[in-house]
């Protein structure tokens, strides 16, 4: 614990007297777009920060803790005088500068530092990166010796993975601990480069071009101008063409769903037809063209196939298009083509999990919420002979998500 | 076919679905249990059931004390419940055996809850229950079932039929206006079964002919392997998918990055 | 310490070293401008650095995961270890993701690493964009390095759904399945560019492995370019800082690159890869084994993209269903509007908004020193308004997984967001606009007044004061530059820039546009008249706000 400092000015401010009285000497903080050179100098700027001592603080020292620790004296001679050279080097023609911490308020005051502190600041940061070997050690160990698929690798993945975090914790931490405790905390005031070049330079630039520009006489040669700007712009007209084989054009196959009149109605997971009687009131399946080989090759086609209790349907062409309260519509959101079936046996709702638009399967597959603007296209369906689901025709309008020539 | 379930729950009885709104209903508490005495001591006993089974008298006795004040003598229903008659004894078994009947609250949807009556009071009023008509019956499995089951064509059946509402790990989801598809997490494969036959509430029904039981023994053989299976990345984060991650992500991922920074960049 | 000799040979060697390069090179010169390359060090500086790392980890970890990936839509039958898919058809791509995640031996967390660092990648970029806008370090002369970031976060945002649809599992299908759908709603020639992006009506053999050189190579290089030139430039223009005692616009404060900063940040480097290591080790994320393969005909309850996307999704939720449909032509705005156009105004927005607030402005001058939010209430306002609709947007997209969570109504949440989407934006501008007025009158009041002390003091004739301490004079004086007062006859710093302040023009506005800018310009600075502060005059200020 180290002593309050009694002499020490209780604030920066004590220290550098009124600031009406030091912002008498003009001080430039505007950056003009024009100005070139003639900004304050890294000397000024540290003659003035050091002038102040303590600077920059406005915290009483006896409010904040003062530093106990920090590297006061650079380890090899050479890098002694390398240090020595940029405190007392004004100014590189970089402009870099070197200024003590203490320039800025920031106590760094070697003869406060405690020998014993440092010692164990360094143990620290060397004990985080011993635990950064440890954990590579661990995660040797945990990559040969472990049963791989015990617990779906789970367990693997705990001992390699958590090692594989101490490590690289133990790395980051020790690096910054390093930085933070055993470092020099000097802070360095650099200055500022005018972002654009002297004028003179930026009018030479501009007049070697305006030469070359007046040389070429894109200005003055109009067939040459008007017959270059063709060429140019006809240019990429291969690369666009070259881009026609990425895939077959639309033509109408949007419209096909590979549902076709008499066709079965297969479930999509076995395959096999649906007969009627199958569904339970209140059920419903997916289902697929019978003969459908991928629901890839097919990804239009899935449609859902209802059972409504008898009554229960309103709207009349729904029931005409479907056969003993059975009905089949597209499954495919005519909004944004996610295959909706979370159906609501009671109050007929069919909600799309995408985006939430909600079907009346009752009336016909109406929109009563969210983004859809269509109805869900119906399958006319009747019964074969054997009892089997048939589509009647194929979807008379295009299925899933609208498109520009939809129509 | 030596199938699992009993031969009672083949008798689906398909008649029984749509008659159970079981959303609209419900006096409870105290109010509830006096009425059912009163009605208990009142009435001269069910006439639909003449059975001499005792359990089918001890469920009678229950229903008319704890049901009917609902769902009217007999189970033939009333405004605010519906009729009992055909919803079998499965139906009766996932009601009670869930909490969600007798119901606690009127809402979009029934809640599972802590169950008010013993093993042996929902045996014997799924009992009752089965004599007032024929429905589906409790399903019984026993170890040589979940054998046969084929847990990966499971998986594809549930990601066909359940996975929609269900979410794809049986971590429920949302429905429309209020209602919502619950958690299987608590459901037991006898509860996800007889869900499947009866189609509660808003659930669609599957009939054994749509997936046969075979089918049904797969997809609940998924969800219980699931369920069980351990989350190989670490932390399941709920199995809702990226929303839970991206929670994660800027509390636990960005939040402890902006900490490390403010120590990086604190004067030591 | 080491001994004399040792460190004397380790001397020689690094001399030695150093001259190698030099002799071949000539570095020397650019080498020690870079060592003593001075950095400021605020904490918010280094947020852009999580952005910098994270892309460094998921380089390193994706070109892993490219060792084992297929990128191919052939069909398979899986028959790796996880018995629940086992048997199941499947494209190579997810087949192969399965067997990284189960059968190679820190597959899993190489990939849950890649994906979590993918994540705190446009997370760090978004955050790291905040910080930009709000202190205004984007102004001249950083306005191209605010462009390439903007066009960073587009392209993180590009590669991360990239990465999210590779693996063809349920879920990314299901967002493919809508991108199409978006690329489809575009006028004249959505449909066209559907079929070529993807070879086909959806979903086709060809775009998984089309989108998988996209997500290595393409966009990764364009961003690799990019993240230098971004770095270039900084490292160029030197850093910004915010004000402080002994900081000019013409001088940079801080720590010099070497040894400190760049031990520093080699740390930071570290830790962000451990933080990535971390969750994934501990927290699982994207587990595609629980999604199944894609199937058009399957989906989840609870889709969602990633994060990034969580917006889009969300407007596509909340916009009403409209459609029309003219002279056989169907234009679906309920995808157009919020898939297509609305991202595309908020890009451009973020775009243009450096040159906007300098032409509102009239502000053309060079910018080295940062303000702070309240500094700029109304950019501030206009921050916050737009943070508030992304936000709204963003809660929209995952608002079945809240309203589940919470057992309210889907449809009312919606309804609710329909309407805060509205009224939102426009409050929380005024909301944020107030609190910045609010704090630069604290400031005022701290300027002037002083801390106060709770001392209460009993004057001779009976009044009772509290005693106040002035602020320490540097103090004072940044806070006065920051409040825009011209306290010590130098030119304040945020307004009145190069006199082209709210009063400093004096020229009346001639034309549409200039009437309009300057009808923006007085809405800009629409704040207290800052009081012609006399050093002497220890009077209370009092302050004339709007």
């Amino acid at each position: 614990m180290s002593d309050e400092d009694k002499d020490a000015p209780r604030t920066a401010a004590e220290a550098s007297g009124s600031v009406f009285e030091r912002g008498k000497s003009p001080q430039k903080r505007t950056g003009e777009p024009r100005t070139t050179g003639g900004t304050s100098s890294a000397k000024e700027i540290e003659g003035e920060v050091l002038a102040g001592g303590s600077m920059g603080a406005d915290v009483p020292a006896k409010m904040r803790t003062a530093r106990k620790i920090g590297r006061r004296k650079p380890l090899t001679e050479t890098a002694a005088a390398a240090q020595e050279a940029m405190f007392t080097r004004p100014s590189d023609e970089d402009g870099t500068h070197a200024v003590p911490a203490e320039a800025f308020g920031l106590e760094h005051d070697p003869a406060q530092v405690d020998p014993r502190e440092e010692k164990f600041a360094e143990l620290q940061v060397s004990a985080l990166f011993g635990l950064a070997a440890l954990g590579v050690i661990g995660f040797v160990l945990g990559f040969v010796l472990m049963d791989f698929h015990r617990a779906l690798g789970r367990d693997l993945n705990f001992v390699i993975g958590g090692s594989f975090t101490v490590s690289l914790l133990g790395l980051g931490a020790g690096l910054v601990l390093w930085a933070k405790k055993l470092l020099p905390h000097d802070k360095a005031v650099q200055e500022r480069h005018d972002f654009h070049s002297p004028e003179e330079e930026e009018l030479a630039a501009e007049d070697v071009f305006l030469k070359g520009a007046t040389e070429m006489g894109l200005g003055s040669r109009k067939m040459l101008r008007r017959s270059l700007l063709g060429a140019a712009a006809l240019l990429p007209i291969p690369a666009v063409l070259m881009l026609r084989d990425l895939g077959p054009l639309p033509g109408r196959s949007l419209r096909h769903t590979g549902w076709k009149p008499g066709i079965r109605l297969v479930d999509v997971e076995t395959k096999l037809p649906i007969k009627l009687g199958d569904i339970e009131i209140g059920g419903i399946a997916t289902v697929m063209p019978d003969g459908f080989d991928t629901t890839e090759h097919y990804a239009l086609a899935p449609t859902i196939l209802i059972r409504f209790a008898p009554g229960e349907i309103r709207s009349k062409k729904e029931a005409s298009w479907g056969i003993n309260d059975h009905v089949a519509y597209s499954k495919i959101c005519s909004h944004a083509g996610c295959p909706i079936s979370l159906y609501e046996q009671q109050t007929h709702h069919l909600l799309c999990p995408c985006h939430q638009s909600t079907f009346d399967m009752a009336d016909d597959a109406n929109v009563i919420f969210g983004p859809a603007a269509r109805r869900l296209p119906q399958l006319a369906i009747e019964v074969d002979p054997e009892g089997y689901f048939v589509a009647q025709k194929g979807y008379t309008e295009p299925v899933g998500p609208s498109f520009w020539e939809r129509g | 076919m030596n199938a699992s379930p009993t031969s009672s729950s083949r008798v689906a009885g398909r008649l029984s679905a749509r008659r159970r709104s079981l959303a609209s209903a419900a006096f409870v508490g105290v109010v509830l249990g006096v009425l059912g005495m009163l009605y208990a001591a009142l009435a001269p006993g069910g006439q639909a059931s003449t059975s001499a089974d005792p359990a089918v008298q001890r469920g009678r006795d229950l229903y008319n004390q704890g049901c009917s004040s609902c769902h009217g003598f007999a189970g033939v229903g009333a405004r605010r419940a519906p009729s009992l008659i055909g919803v079998g004894a499965a139906s009766v078994d996932f009601q009670v055996g869930t909490g969600r009947m007798p119901l606690q609250h009127h809402g979009p949807e029934a809640p599972r809850s802590r169950v008010r009556y013993s093993q042996q009071e929902i045996l014997d009023l799924a009992a009752y229950v089965a004599s007032l008509g024929p429905g589906p019956g409790i399903p019984q499995f026993n170890d040589a079932d979940w054998q046969k089951a084929d847990t990966a064509y499971g998986g594809s059946l549930f990601r066909t039929n359940c996975a929609q509402c269900h979410n794809f790990a049986g971590s429920g989801g949302d429905l429309t206006y209020g209602k919502y598809a619950p958690s299987l997490s608590k459901s037991t494969p006898r509860q996800i079964y007889e869900a499947m036959v009866t189609g509660p509430e808003n659930m669609p029904v599957f009939g054994d002919k749509q997936i046969t039981p075979d089918q049904k023994l797969a997809i609940i053989n998924y969800v219980r392997t699931i369920k069980s299976q351990a989350d190989p990345g670490g932390a399941g984060l709920g199995r809702v998918g990226p929303v839970s991650e991206t929670v994660v992500g800027w509390l636990a991922g960005i939040g402890i990055l902006v900490i490390v920074t403010l120590w990086i960049g604190a004067r030591a | 310490m080491a001994d004399t000799s040792k460190s004397g040979a380790g001397e020689t060697a690094a001399r030695k070293g150093l001259r190698y390069v030099d002799d071949r090179l000539g570095t020397a010169g650019f080498l020690k401008r870079s060592f003593n390359k001075v950095f400021p060090d605020h904490w918010s500086f280094l947020l852009g650095e999580i952005a910098l790392y994270s892309f460094v980890i998921v380089l390193l970890t994706g070109v892993y995961l490219t060792l084992f990936f297929h990128p191919s839509s052939s069909e398979v039958v899986y028959n790796g270890s996880y018995q629940p898919l086992r048997g199941v058809p499947m494209t190579d791509a997810y087949a192969s993701t399965l067997h990284l995640s189960f059968d190679v031996r820190g597959g899993l967390l190489m990939r849950q690493i890649h994906h979590w660092a993918a994540i705190l990648f446009v997370c760090s970029i978004a955050v790291h964009m905040f910080r930009v806008f709000f202190t205004g370090a984007f102004r001249k002369p950083r306005t191209l390095n605010w462009h390439i970031g903007v066009t960073l976060f587009i392209l993180a945002v590009l590669e991360g759904f990239a990465g999210y649809s590779l693996p063809d599992d349920l879920l990314s299908g299901t967002g493919i399945r809508i991108a199409y759908s978006v690329m489809e709603s575009i006028p004249v020639v959505g449909t066209y560019l559907a079929y070529f992006v993807f070879g086909s009506n959806f979903p086709g053999v060809d775009f998984i492995p089309r989108l998988f050189i996209i997500h290595v190579l393409l966009v990764p290089g364009i961003l690799l370019a990019l993240i230098s030139a971004h770095m270039m430039i900084i490292w160029h223009q030197k850093h910004t800082d915010f004000p402080g005692p002994g900081k000019t616009e013409h001088n940079v404060v801080g720590t010099p690159f070497y040894p400190t900063f760049l031990i520093k940040t080699n740390g930071f480097l570290f830790l962000v890869f451990g933080v990535c290591a971390a969750l994934g080790t501990f927290a699982q994320i994207n587990p595609v084994w629980l999604y199944g393969p894609y199937n058009p005909s399957q989906v989840s309850a609870g889709s969602q993209p990633d994060w990034y996307i969580f917006f889009l999704e969300g407007s596509l939720r909340l916009m009403p269903n409209l459609e029309s449909n003219i002279w056989g032509h169907t234009i679906s705005w309920n995808i157009l509007v919020p898939g297509v156009v609305l991202p595309g105004i908020m890009f451009n927005l973020l775009y243009a908004y450096p040159s906007l607030e300098a032409w509102i402005t009239k502000d053309r001058g060079f910018h080295n020193l940062l303000q702070r939010p309240r500094d700029m209430p109304v950019r501030t306002g206009l921050g916050v308004m737009s943070l508030t609709f992304y936000g709204i947007l963003y809660i929209a997209g995952q608002n079945d997984v809240i309203a589940n969570t919470f057992h309210w109504s889907l449809q009312g949440t919606t309804w609710v967001l329909r309407v805060l989407i509205i009224i939102g934006p426009p409050i929380s501008f005024y909301i944020a606009r107030r609190w910045c007025l609010g704090l630069q009158h604290h400031d005022e009041e701290l300027l002037h007044h002083g801390h106060e002390t709770g001392i209460i003091r009993r004057l001779p004739s009976g009044e009772y004061i509290e005693v106040t301490k002035p602020l320490p004079p540097e103090r004072a004086e940044v806070l006065a530059m920051q409040l825009g007062h011209d306290l010590s006859g130098h030119a304040a710093l945020p307004s009145s820039e190069n006199g082209h302040g709210p009063s400093g023009n004096g020229h009346r506005p001639v034309g549409m546009m200039a009437r309009a800018r300057g009808a923006l310009e007085g809405f800009f600075f629409e704040r207290h008249e800052p009081p012609r502060a006399n050093p002497e005059d220890d009077e209370p200020k009092t302050l004339t706000r709007p």
